[in-house]
């Protein structure tokens, strides 16, 4: 027995305060600047770097540029990690898609200033050196770019749609923490569960919803619903946030 | 702010964790005024880990669940009506199924609407690894369930449940079991945000530190 049968106090996620949310943006921005001057610098002075062999098989270098590719990818994944809470699952694809357009621009800035010629090939040392011709590392970089991106769209949906995002914001639904009850499984990626939340009022409400697999990890669900209609099958859906919401 | 509360927030403990933000914000400042490529991206990576870090920190300050109580600061007691208690993982914050609550790296949250003497009662959630006032084993058969909570009278986001109230504390929460429970707003942590007072020193050494150097040549 629970001895005490529970309240809900903070079961919807709270959203950060102003001065948090400065703190993270400000941070991403400083990030997202980094992502970019590293990639653009790695490609914009690739040819300047003068690699010196000992006759051992190592070679060296003092430019920063040689390392531009290892700092651009440290970075890139800072960017993924702290960006992550705003872009969800998006945020792969745009941080690969920044870094290769940095790339990309950095080598057109090249061409546009006559470091690098057409016909010449370059030695771009991403974690092994490549020996490619420029416009073969432009046409490779513009397709990098543009799979990102559509990687990014298609995180972005994903995460919109479990979150159900748009319900809640667009369409005027309400939001309450719920309890899922009752899995029957219908395949393998998803299942058919009651969902028992309180609206408003706190009316208690158990209405069917299907539920990706993944809901069954956790402890409570987010139930969005319609505040007019809240009992209504078909406009109540279990959303799953980003994160639990702690005590 | 009273001059007591400006040297709590700006006491050593904050002039040293000032230390490594305005370290990170003199290479950023060093860098944007002329200093090499290295230290202006050195120093933009360095301030962008600071600032995540700081909303860490204000983010955990201002969270629904109560702050411990400051040392050496005088505490009040008063009544508090619970409306439930719950058992979660100490980490993760995630409740328990069962609520044996003996595992270890487990958590007690109580729920509670503090009713004080002389200001508004406000709803706030008191985590302690035991089931102090023997709390969660109240209530079964639906009566109103009552605990004596002490706050802070100057910070009341500063709320604990102490083990052993004096006996006069307990008899007025008994007695408070015959009032209405009062609908309170959760109670909100006013003045600067956790860690605010690291960020403004940050940024006063950096300010002084690309100062001195830009000065000295």
């Amino acid at each position: 027995m629970d001895g005490i049968r529970q309240g809900v106090a903070g079961g919807v996620p709270r959203r950060a305060g102003w001065y948090v949310q400065t703190l993270r943006l400000t941070a991403c921005a400083l990030l997202a600047w980094l992502v970019w001057q590293v990639w653009h610098l790695s490609t914009y002075e690739a040819a300047d770097v003068v690699w010196v062999c000992d006759g051992t098989g190592s070679c060296g270098t003092d430019h920063f540029a040689s390392v531009g590719p290892f700092a651009g990818i440290a970075a890139a994944i800072g960017l993924g990690i702290a960006a992550a809470r705003y872009l969800h699952r998006s945020a792969p694809g745009a941080v690969v898609a920044l870094s290769a357009w940095a790339a990309l621009a950095g080598w057109q800035d090249a061409l546009a200033d006559g470091k690098v010629t057409r016909a010449d090939t370059s030695a771009w040392f991403l974690l092994v050196p490549v020996e490619l011709p420029v416009p073969t590392w432009l046409a490779v970089l513009r397709w990098l770019t543009a799979a990102a991106l559509a990687g990014a769209c298609c995180g972005a949906f994903s995460s919109l749609y479990r979150t159900a995002a748009v319900a809640r914001f667009l369409r005027g639904r309400a939001c309450a923490p719920g309890t899922l009850e009752g899995w029957r499984s219908l395949g393998r990626r998803h299942g058919e569960a009651d969902l028992l939340f309180a609206d408003e009022r706190g009316v208690r409400h158990r209405v069917p919803v299907v539920v990706a697999r993944r809901a069954l990890t956790r402890e409570t669900v987010l139930a969005v619903y319609d505040p007019a209609r809240p009992g209504d099958a078909a406009r109540t859906r279990a959303a799953l946030p980003r994160k639990e919401a702690r005590p | 702010m009273n001059r007591a509360r400006l040297r709590a927030l700006f006491g050593p403990h904050s002039l040293w964790g000032a230390l490594p933000v305005g370290a990170a914000l003199t290479a950023l400042g060093l860098g944007l005024t002329g200093g090499g490529r290295w230290l202006l991206l050195l120093g933009a990576a360095a301030t962008a880990g600071a600032l995540l870090l700081l909303a860490a920190v204000a983010e955990a300050g201002n969270g629904v669940a109560s702050a411990a109580p400051r040392p050496g600061r005088p505490t009040s007691y008063a009544p508090a009506h619970v409306h439930g208690v719950r058992v979660v993982h100490a980490g993760s914050g995630r409740t328990l199924r069962d609520s044996d609550g003996r595992a270890q790296g487990t958590l007690f949250v109580f729920d509670l609407t503090v009713v004080p003497a002389g200001r508004a009662p406000y709803r706030v959630l008191v985590r302690h690894p035991l089931d102090v006032q023997g709390l969660a084993g109240q209530g079964k058969d639906g009566t109103p369930v009552t605990a004596v909570a002490a706050y802070d009278p100057e910070e009341p986001w500063r709320t604990v449940l102490p083990a052993s109230p004096p006996p006069r504390e307990r008899q007025r929460a008994r007695a408070l079991a015959a009032a209405p429970v009062p609908t309170a707003s959760p109670v909100t942590r006013v003045g600067l945000p956790a860690g605010a007072s690291l960020l403004v020193l940050g940024v006063l050494y950096a300010g002084a530190a690309v100062a001195l150097v830009r000065a000295a040549g």
